[in-house]
């Protein structure tokens, strides 16, 4: 096949300024259990390939199943590139590339017999029946995927990655008049099938809360200081800054890229935030990205200044700054677009305890749903505490956390030195891209003043 | 599909195979610039199978060895679940009209890029200033399912869309606004989508103070379907069977205000969601979800239509997330066209009788709450002002919260005599919602 691919972008990169192939193989396996039943137990394989040409700063873009199809759709990818571009060609430059990478696995869940991973899941489930009324619906969900991606350019990189992805996420669900509330755990990794063992303890946990959830009361809509705890905190910079930093919206756009520029104080002076593919076995560890451009830690705020952003190699040819190796694509039917990886923000000095000093009436926010970003962010918590003079008090649910990007960010004023890094099953959208492996990471931290929306 | 079947008979007890091939073509505009042409063509298969009584699926893109997918499916239904439905009964092969045009395989790259320009050149012409984007795209599909009953359809369905939007990047006020136009058959312009695009962002793009508080807002046609997905939830066979939906037990019931009915009708004239068959090979069918208020269906795939003991439904859709058909997973509860009654009082009669309130047009979040119990709750990405009857500006910073059970049984004033299918979710046709004592929380 490289032979191939070779031919087709030796015979085609004469009509435009840059070619690349990309070709995909993947299978995946999945579980889904729905209470008492299995209720999706599949095994699936997807693959196919897609051309990217760049004339004139014009892309041109072409996807297909069939290999067999790839010199006709090269060909059809250079033409749209033909007709659309009429500026300057910018990408920035990064070396050609010939590589091979093999994962290094810890251990590979493709090599787990299909009977162990129900077994397993089965178990978790199982504690979650076992816990009896309120709870009385569950949801688990596993999926594995091995994929060999095959990455060919114009100027001579040809890199060949093999990577795992696997996720789990088990939910217990409470109903109790009609009032239906979850509590949820969940793992991921990019090289160990282990991470899926040895939730026995927070799926207990889970079932603990949403009996808890059913008979707590609905937090009261209104402006609050907020305590985030990891997970969410995680979310929240993946929210409500990563997007934001994601340069492919704002390299075409002075006004946009003004708002966002390198030197501007965009949060508190104790925060750092940062976007990486080096930490090896999270979902959002990459080698290469999906334009061959080596991976990296990226800083993006330094004690509250705006130092970075995340690149493919037009933006930043485009906005004057250094590649990151950020250009990712979902899978071979995209093109790659602007993505994060592993978004943190970076420990402080304070103990997660003193973030509670002080609060009279507030909201420790905790554990997360899901989440949307831009000006204005927003993202759900999966349960919530009411802070009372300092102290954690009753459990509190339905806790949705919105806000400005630029007031929050300014207004994080103390931050803890506890950060984890959190994975599960689910993943980013962006466009059509939806979902990619992204992982956050964050310690506590406390913003204060926030909008909770709920009754 | 044939092929496919065959193994299928082979290796286990009953099954099915689903096809979805899809052709797109699109031109895009981003920063007011020409920046990208693209070309999809793919094809997938789903093979569902009862192998030994459970339940195996899986996909694959590559069927050169048919039997292969079909292996793999009755290799994982050893460990599946306890088949408790049947495959789609053979039924005569339903019709299948006006829903492919074939005018739009034949729309070239540079009219879709001279339609893309106007709409371009129509935001500059409004404000040089800020940023204009567009996009037209081609999209046409084919949708094949066969089973062990002897069903064997297939349908050919075409879609053509246009976006207008723009990106308006000041101090302080970083704000997106886009608005969709997408039809079946091709149209040859998306002027009348810029137009729009640029009224409702006139109004937006000027800041005013707001503070939350109980209020009357009215829920527009463009932000009511997110809200909806709470009924959608709740009156889905799954939730229901479950015990886990408060709709449950709830047939015939008056369930919302009189004044609500609500149907999911496969026919509608002019919405895009229309299709003879689900994805399962059930023929769709028009029913009332609620009428007057009153719970009428629950809607489901084979297996939940089963477990309610209700006859199928026609609704077992191959969704992705955010709309769109896909192989790739089994068939869950799926909607074809919303389409929501209207009421007795026009629009601007709502608007001119609002002292203090909001007219929504966005919680683009509103279905990541507790969708199933009927709870929404989610930021307002755009709501305008309404002071003395008038509409001053957009409040940023809100956010909305509420219990459709509660909501559209205790607090409508009144539905709007008019009715609109909003751009981004051409299946809807819904009216303005107007209600009282709504908790907007926040501060703008």
């Amino acid at each position: 096949m490289k032979d191939r691919i070779e031919e087709v972008i030796a015979k085609h990169k004469g009509r435009c300024d840059y070619l690349e192939v990309r070709v995909e193989d993947r299978q995946t396996s999945s579980v889904i259990i729905k209470d008492r039943d299995i209720e999706t137990i599949a095994k699936s394989t997807d693959g196919g390939g897609c051309v990217r040409a760049l004339y004139k700063g014009g892309w041109g873009f072409s996807s297909f199943n069939s290999l067999d199809a790839l010199d006709e759709m090269a060909a059809k990818a250079v033409t749209q590139a033909r007709l659309i571009g009429t500026e300057e060609s910018k990408l920035s430059e990064v070396p050609a590339v010939q590589d091979i990478v093999r994962p290094d696995l810890k251990r590979d869940p493709r090599d787990v017999p299909l009977k162990e991973k129900v077994e397993i899941l089965t178990g978790y489930n199982d504690i979650i029946f076992s816990h009896g009324p309120p709870i009385a619906n569950s949801r688990v969900r596993y999926f594995d995927t091995g994929r060999v991606v095959v990455f060919a350019n114009s100027e001579g990189s040809h890199i060949v990655q093999e990577m795992i992805d696997l996720g789990v996420g088990i939910a217990a669900i409470a109903t109790k008049d009609g009032n239906m509330q979850m509590g949820y755990t969940h793992a991921g990794s990019s090289d160990d099938f282990d991470v899926v063992l040895g939730l026995e303890e927070e799926t207990k946990e889970a079932c603990e809360r949403a009996a808890q959830l059913v008979n707590a009361p609905k937090v009261k809509g209104g402006v609050y200081p907020v305590v985030v705890d990891q997970l969410l905190g995680g979310v929240f910079t993946h929210e409500a800054f990563g997007h934001t930093s994601e340069a492919d919206e704002m390299m075409e756009n002075p006004q946009l890229a003004e708002q966002l520029k390198i030197g501007r104080k965009i949060g508190s002076d104790i925060l750092n935030i940062y976007d990486t593919g080096l930490d090896k076995g999270v979902r959002g560890a990459l080698v290469y990205d999906d334009e061959g451009v080596k991976t990296e830690k990226t800083w993006l705020i330094k004690d509250g200044v705006l130092v970075g952003h995340l690149h493919c190699r037009e933006s930043a040819a485009k906005m004057g700054e250094k590649p990151t190796g950020n250009a990712r694509a979902k899978d071979y039917r995209f093109p790659p677009i602007v993505r994060m990886r592993n978004t943190c923000v970076d420990n402080s000095t304070a103990s997660p305890e003193e973030l509670f000093d002080g609060i009279k009436e507030g909201v420790y926010a905790r554990g997360s749903i899901g989440g949307m970003g831009g000006e204005m962010f927003t993202f759900t918590a999966q349960y919530g505490n009411m802070i009372r003079n300092g102290k954690v008090e009753e459990i509190v649910r339905d806790v949705k956390l919105s806000g400005n990007l630029f007031k929050t960010l300014l207004n994080i004023d103390c931050i803890a030195n506890d950060m984890k890094f959190e994975d599960g099953p689910g993943g980013c959208g962006k466009g059509e891209q939806f979902p990619l492996a992204v992982t956050d990471g964050a310690p506590h931290f406390r913003i204060r003043e926030a909008t909770i929306g709920g009754d | 599909m044939d092929r496919i079947l065959k193994e299928v008979e082979k290796h286990a007890d009953s099954g099915e195979v689903y096809m979805l091939s899809v052709a797109e073509e699109s031109v895009k505009f981003e920063n007011d610039k020409l920046t990208k042409g693209s070309t999809k063509q793919q094809c997938g298969h789903a093979v569902r199978v009862i192998a030994k009584g459970k339940v195996g699926f899986s996909t694959a893109t590559n069927t050169d060895d048919p039997s292969v997918v079909v292996k793999d499916a009755v290799q994982v239904a050893e460990f599946g679940e306890e088949a408790t439905f049947e495959f789609a009964p053979k039924a005569a092969p339903p019709k299948a009209d006006g829903i492919y045009f074939a005018d739009v395989e034949a729309v070239p790259m540079e009219s879709m890029v001279e339609m893309g320009r106007r709409v371009v050149d129509k935001i500059k012409a409004y404000d040089s200033g800020i940023k204009a984007h567009a996009g037209v795209e081609k999209y046409l599909m084919e949708v094949g399912i066969a089973n062990t009953n002897g069903v064997s359809l297939d349908y050919r369905k075409s879609y053509f869309s246009a976006h207008a939007a723009v990106t308006l990047a000041e101090e302080n006020n970083i704000f997106e606004w886009w608005e969709v136009k997408t039809d079946l058959a091709a149209f040859d312009s998306a002027d009348d989508a810029a137009d729009e695009m640029i009224k409702l962002f006139d109004q937006a793009r000027r800041n005013v103070p707001f503070e939350g508080g109980s209020m009357p807002v009215i829920l527009t046609p463009r932000c009511l379907p997110a809200i909806l997905s709470t009924l959608e939830a709740g009156v889905s066979g799954e939730f229901v069977a479950k015990g886990m939906s408060p709709l449950k037990g709830k047939l015939d019931q008056k369930i919302l205000d009189d004044r609500v009915t609500v149907y999911d009708d496969p026919g509608a004239e002019g919405l895009t969601g229309r299709m003879p068959f689900d994805d399962e090979g059930v023929p769709t069918q028009k029913k009332a979800v609620v009428g007057k208020g009153v719970l009428k269906s629950y809607l489901g795939n084979l297996k939940y239509c089963k477990a309610l003991g209700i006859e199928p439904t026609g609704n077992g859709m191959r969704e992705q997330m955010f709309g769109g058909k896909s192989f790739a997973s089994p068939p869950a509860m799926g909607l074809t066209n919303v389409v929501m009654e209207p009421g007795e009082m026009p629009l601007s009669d709502m608007i001119a009788e609002i002292k203090k309130g909001l007219l929504i047009e966005a919680v683009p979040d509103a279905w990541m709450g507790n969708v199933i119990n009927g709870d929404f709750a989610g930021s307002i990405y755009l709501g305008l002002v309404i002071e003395d009857g008038k509409i001053a500006g957009r409040a940023k910073d809100l956010a909305i919260a509420g219990n459709i059970y509660q909501v559209f049984k205790d607090n409508i004033v009144a539905l709007s005599s008019e009715t609109q299918r909003p751009g981004g979710m051409s299946n809807f046709r819904l009216p303005w919602v107007y209600l009282k004592d709504m908790p907007v929380s926040g501060r703008a």
